[in-house]
């Protein structure tokens, strides 16, 4: 589970720069459809529930390290 | 003794602590960026494969929408025999009302249809064939080549078209019928349709949207971003913005041929729009492939080269608009261009396509009509 966590954000950002290849591959070809294409409607998605994935996390971290020290007091 | 023992124990022990430690020591960023780059290889290959090689592979298995038959019932065929007697004239045989004296006869209104009359000057009562033109009683083809002296040279063909019948104005698709990424090599497209002159179509082989007909069978009706132009059963040919039509309108005005790659070129002037509905890389220098309109039955393609050093660079769709507007058509329209961009005459290469063309989906032909078709 803890691998998965420090993979996940790494995931998030590899996604992220071939989805940014993609954009502008359809600015060269539209009619290739490189973002319409029901493979890319899919690979957005994921995009998306990886990218919350890692938003979530961050702030559950960010979380668990402003609750330790109100404990240790 | 023991105590040694102890911190030696200690020591063992503190080592084995520290052993998971050092096996699960951080990566560095150079580790990591490589990681990284090989995940988004990983990911490019991955999706490249999905999205194209294996569509590409299933090409034979994928289903298209089934076609469906608009032609109007009294279709173009019509056209290039004798041109029927007004309705006025005609008498019922078995009429019983008393001879009258007889009106003089109209003169008769010519028929817009009747292309074979209005066209006589170019057509030939026997087939002639050169390197650049072909005429018969039906079709008339002239190419020309035109090298512009813009800043880059740009080596140009214009192939002048005038047809008896709508029908000698055909498209087709690669291996005969509409199949998602089907292609074939122009050449054997165009003997396949038995072509005298054809020029690469709009893609539609790669697309599943839009809207969508082709001699006379509606494929999709969709509408969409992208410029269409449709040629009419009339002969008439409109270009579309892609907010200036309704798909029900079009339809409702019986079309023959729809294409859907555009843009479209020309204003309802004549003359070259303003902004073009294209992409910056698509309106940039490429080679080119467009079909114009004058006038119902008369009609012309346009290859320019380009991609090919001090031979031809291409034009800019701007430029490209402009020489169908020096041409005099009132209507163009851009097709799919680059690599696709051949213009096929009698068997073979009119025009020098870079890297020698790429397989098309679809082809625009004139043809002979034989006996007994259509």
């Amino acid at each position: 589970m803890k691998k998965l966590g420090e993979f996940i954000p790494h995931l998030s950002i590899c996604l992220l720069i071939c989805l940014a290849v993609f954009t502008v591959l359809d600015g060269y070809n539209p009619y290739m459809k490189w973002l319409t294409s029901t493979v890319s409607k899919i690979y957005i998605v994921l995009c998306i529930v990886v990218g919350i994935t890692t938003a979530v996390m961050l702030i559950v971290r960010q979380r668990r390290r402003k609750k330790k020290p109100k404990q240790e007091q | 003794m023991e105590e040694n023992k102890t911190r030696q124990e200690l020591r063992e022990e503190q080592l084995q602590s520290q052993a998971p430690r050092r096996k699960r020591k951080r990566k560095s960023v150079g580790e990591l960026i490589l990681q990284d780059l090989l995940l988004i290889a990983l990911i490019l290959l991955s999706f490249a494969l999905v999205h194209h090689v294996i569509p590409r592979m299933m090409k034979g298995s994928y289903e298209p929408p089934a076609a469906r038959d608009i032609r109007p019932t009294a279709a173009v065929t019509a056209a290039p025999e004798a041109s029927p007697a007004p309705a006025a004239e005609t008498q019922p045989a078995d009429s019983s009302e008393p001879e009258t004296t007889p009106e003089p006869t109209p003169e008769p209104t010519p028929d817009p249809m009747d292309w074979r009359t209005k066209f006589a000057d170019h057509f030939t009562d026997e087939v002639v064939v050169t390197d650049h033109s072909y005429t018969s009683p039906n079709i008339a083809i002239d190419i020309q080549k035109y090298v512009s002296d813009d800043i880059a040279p740009s080596t140009y063909f214009v192939a002048d078209i005038y047809v008896a019948s709508l029908e000698n104005f055909q498209t087709y698709w690669a291996g005969g019928s509409f199949r998602k990424w089907m292609e074939e090599d122009p050449i054997q497209c165009a003997k396949n349709a038995g072509a005298i002159l054809a020029v690469n179509g709009d893609y539609a082989d790669s697309q599943d949207f839009g809207l969508l007909v082709r001699n006379g069978e509606l494929y999709m009706e969709e509408q969409t971003i992208y410029d269409i132009c449709a040629l009419y059963y009339d002969g008439t040919m409109v270009t579309y913005g892609a907010d200036e039509y309704k798909v029900e309108d079009v339809l409702a005005r019986e079309p023959y041929q729809i294409w859907k790659f555009g843009p479209a070129l020309l204003d309802e002037n004549g003359q070259p729009r303003s902004s073009f509905n294209a992409t910056g890389p698509i309106s940039d220098v490429n080679p080119r492939t467009g079909l114009g309109y004058y006038e119902p039955g008369h009609y012309c393609f346009v290859v320019v080269d380009g991609r090919q050093g001090g031979y031809s660079a291409g034009m800019r769709i701007g430029r490209f608009a402009q020489l169908f507007a020096d041409l005099g058509c009132k209507a163009a329209y851009n097709l799919d261009g680059g690599r696709s961009s051949v213009m096929v005459f009698q068997g073979g290469f009119f025009n020098n396509p870079y890297l020698n063309g790429r397989n098309a989906g679809d082809i625009l032909l004139i043809r002979e009509i034989e006996e007994g078709e259509g």
